[in-house]
């Protein structure tokens, strides 16, 4: 029994010398198997969203005197925040708590309009909305026009108040896109906005009348930036801005917030959208994209450091099964790096290769860069140029 | 006290010698397999009382002898930070390798998943992902915010005042900013695996809320004490028709594969909302046990 805890020892002794030797610095990699491939190359990045809501700040003189909500359907939502002091306003607030219940819509005639409201406490039941009531119309709400949001209680004049408005029944959209939320050095445009308005006859179309638009980036450090931005084929189009100090996305994203306001069919809308965005700064590069494969232990790519961090390199490999290239296996290789050229190991498992049943032409595919301390895509490559020996096929 | 990330070479030294230590234990010849509960947004210092109640994870846990860990972490940051993923790393894994574990069911709840996915599609970034991934034999995410959710952007773009300095207010913590919609699609696209094309390492399987009961004279309201009805319409109305009061369906889908859809097995077909899919109701408890 002795001897047996001993040769356990023994083994374990060996196994860490290996890991010792084996992992140079933080070196460390990881592999998977891969079962689907279509989507593997896919770097289109791009994304879009659409806003049929807005958010604006006012104060208890304004509510108890009527806010107009440019409203556009029926339909409303609205939640309302009020600025206290037993959070971390800078501002002096009164104590008195927004009574919702006191609170009601009216039309332009000073009719009221039917609502519901929820209460802070009831809101707060939900447990994530926990400093704001609500008030909203019914579905089958019929007043098509501008509202009056009004309160009976005797608000301080000072108190200040949120509200933000949803109408999930507009025709009034902000639409906004973008080709990638990640932002490299080398992109000069961040964003297209649209507006997508009802026509008179009831058919949705881009905006023909001028929209008044706004853009702004805001940091997670409060940060603002106003973006340029200019009217291309009815798009407002958004310059990427040059930001003095990125605050890299491990720290959060930058916001894109959008404001569009105009006049159409009679009605004033009011939108607000927003997109994230990541900023990184090119702290390394792949020196070159050729991947030797012609023997998989060695494989590496070279990467070329401008400062140190944690870089961390995937590839995907295909390997040869019935004469046909397949994707098996997804390498994932990390390690601090310092300024200069370095070679980074791709260590393709052998034995998950050989689960996988592929054999040679060997090609790697889907090339990224990231740096980890700033939690940043720096490169990807779709296609790698593989070389592999001669007189062997070359897969492009 | 949470673990930092090991970045030194001697720390990482030090981890794979445990972990090869560990790895004798798995060679074992039979499977000892433990579960592990993760919780949703919040810092928790004891989620089973505060969380999930001992009821639903007593229930859940009934019949088998697997031993179980409730993590205790802080998902107010974001979850590749320190007091998220890692630390939720850092008590698996110093759970596992005390009790000699060789496989791990984990169930997670709301946003709890992302913080999952982040490990499971990041092994890299901490020694003890690769061991915790490879011990991984199932993830049920019960309600992920895979996608974000839009009532996380109306916490958040409704409680920004922009004129102040302390300009924040409710509960627009980095995990909420996270969970909105054009944060998760960020996250999704470039760092969380399990979305359409991006197989995530370990299958991750998904329990969705699709409504929520909200009339006061239906009992079935009130299992999990969720009784307000008009705050209930109230989020409801935010969001698509399919949604259990805070994530929408599509939210809940995004990532890994469906399981169920809560109206398919629960007793009754009664639909779970977010507050429901953390506590004995309607027997999906049962279905959980059952897989386990």
């Amino acid at each position: 029994m002795k001897k047996h805890v001993n040769i356990q020892f023994f083994i374990a002794l060996l196994l860490c010398c290996f890991a010792l030797i084996s992992r140079a610095g933080d070196l460390s990699h990881y592999s998977k198997v891969i079962s689907k491939s279509s989507q593997l190359l896919d770097t289109d990045h791009s994304y879009s969203s659409s806003s049929k809501e807005y958010w604006f700040e006012t104060n208890g003189a304004a509510l108890m005197q009527g806010v107009a909500i440019n409203n556009t359907s029926p339909r409303v939502l609205m939640l309302i925040s009020q600025a206290r002091e037993d959070v971390s306003s800078n501002t002096q607030q009164s104590d008195a708590k927004l009574d919702i219940g006191l609170m009601q819509l009216q039309t332009q005639s000073g009719e009221v309009v039917d609502s519901k409201q929820v209460s802070e406490p009831q809101l707060a039941q939900t447990g994530f909305l926990s400093k704001s009531a609500a008030m909203f119309t019914d579905k089958q709400a019929q007043d098509n026009g501008p509202l009056l949001l009004k309160t009976q209680q005797a608000l301080d004049p000072q108190d200040r108040f949120l509200i933000m408005i949803r109408e999930p029944d507009s025709d009034y959209a902000l639409n906004l896109n973008t080709t990638s939320q990640s932002v490299d050095h080398n992109r000069t445009v961040l964003a297209t906005v649209s507006m997508t308005l009802p026509a008179n006859n009831g058919i949705k179309s881009k905006s023909l009348n001028p929209v008044n638009y706004l853009a702004t980036l805001i940091g997670m450090d409060g940060s603002k930036v106003k973006l340029k931005s200019k009217m291309l084929n009815g798009q407002l189009v958004i310059q990427r801005p040059d930001l003095q100090n990125i605050i890299a996305p491990i720290n959060g994203l930058y916001e894109l917030l959008v404001e569009a306001q105009g006049n159409h069919n009679g009605l004033s809308f009011h939108r607000k959208g927003k997109l994230a965005f990541a900023f990184s700064r090119p702290t390394a590069s792949f020196a070159d994209t050729k991947v030797d494969v012609s023997n998989l232990d060695q494989a590496q790519v070279s990467v070329l450091v401008n400062e140190f961090s944690r870089y961390e390199v995937r590839a995907v490999l295909y390997g040869t099964k019935n004469g046909v290239l397949i994707p098996v296996l997804e390498t994932q290789v990390a390690q601090s790096l310092n300024a200069g050229m370095a070679a980074m190991p791709l260590n393709f498992d052998r034995k998950l290769l050989n689960t996988a049943g592929v054999t040679a032409p060997y090609k790697v595919s889907n090339l990224r860069l990231y740096d980890q301390h700033q939690m940043a895509l720096l490169e990807e490559y779709n296609e790698v140029n593989n070389v592999v020996l001669p007189g062997k096929p070359r897969f492009r | 006290m949470f673990i930092p990330t090991l970045k030194k070479a001697w720390d990482w030294r030090i981890l794979l010698t445990v972990s090869f230590l560990l790895a004798g234990f798995s060679h074992q010849a039979y499977a000892l397999k433990g579960v592990v509960f993760i919780h949703g947004t919040g810092y928790q210092t004891n989620a089973l009382d505060d969380y999930w109640s001992p009821e639903f994870v007593d229930s859940v846990m009934q019949g088998n002898d697997n031993p179980y860990l409730v993590v205790n972490c802080d998902f107010e940051e974001f979850i590749w930070k320190d007091r998220a993923a890692v630390c939720v790393a850092d008590q698996i894994y110093r759970w596992g390798l005390a009790l000699k574990l060789t496989e791990l069911y984990i169930i997670t709840h709301s946003n709890g998943a992302n913080v999952v996915r982040w490990i499971l599609s990041n092994p890299t970034w901490d020694a003890r992902y690769p061991i915790i991934i490879q011990a991984t034999t199932d993830v049920t995410a019960i309600a992920p915010s895979s996608g974000g959710t839009p009532l996380a952007n109306a916490v958040v773009n409704g409680n920004v005042f922009e004129q102040s300095l302390g300009w924040l207010l409710g509960y627009a913590s980095d995990g909420v900013f996270l969970q909105q919609v054009e944060y998760m699609a960020f996250m999704n696209e470039f760092w969380l695996l399990g979305t359409q094309g991006n197989d995530l390492p370990v299958p991750f399987k998904v329990i969705t809320g699709t409504d929520v009961e909200s009339s006061p004279f239906d009992g079935d309201s009130y299992c999990g004490g969720y009784s307000n009805q008009v705050a209930l319409e109230f989020t409801q109305n935010w969001l698509d028709s399919c949604s259990d009061g805070f994530l929408e369906c599509s939210s809940q889908e995004v990532a890994g594969t469906t399981w169920f859809r809560d109206i398919q097995r629960t007793d009754g077909a009664e639909p779970l909302s977010h507050q429901q899919s953390r506590r004995v109701c309607f027997g999906f408890n049962e279905i959980i046990r059952d897989d386990i």
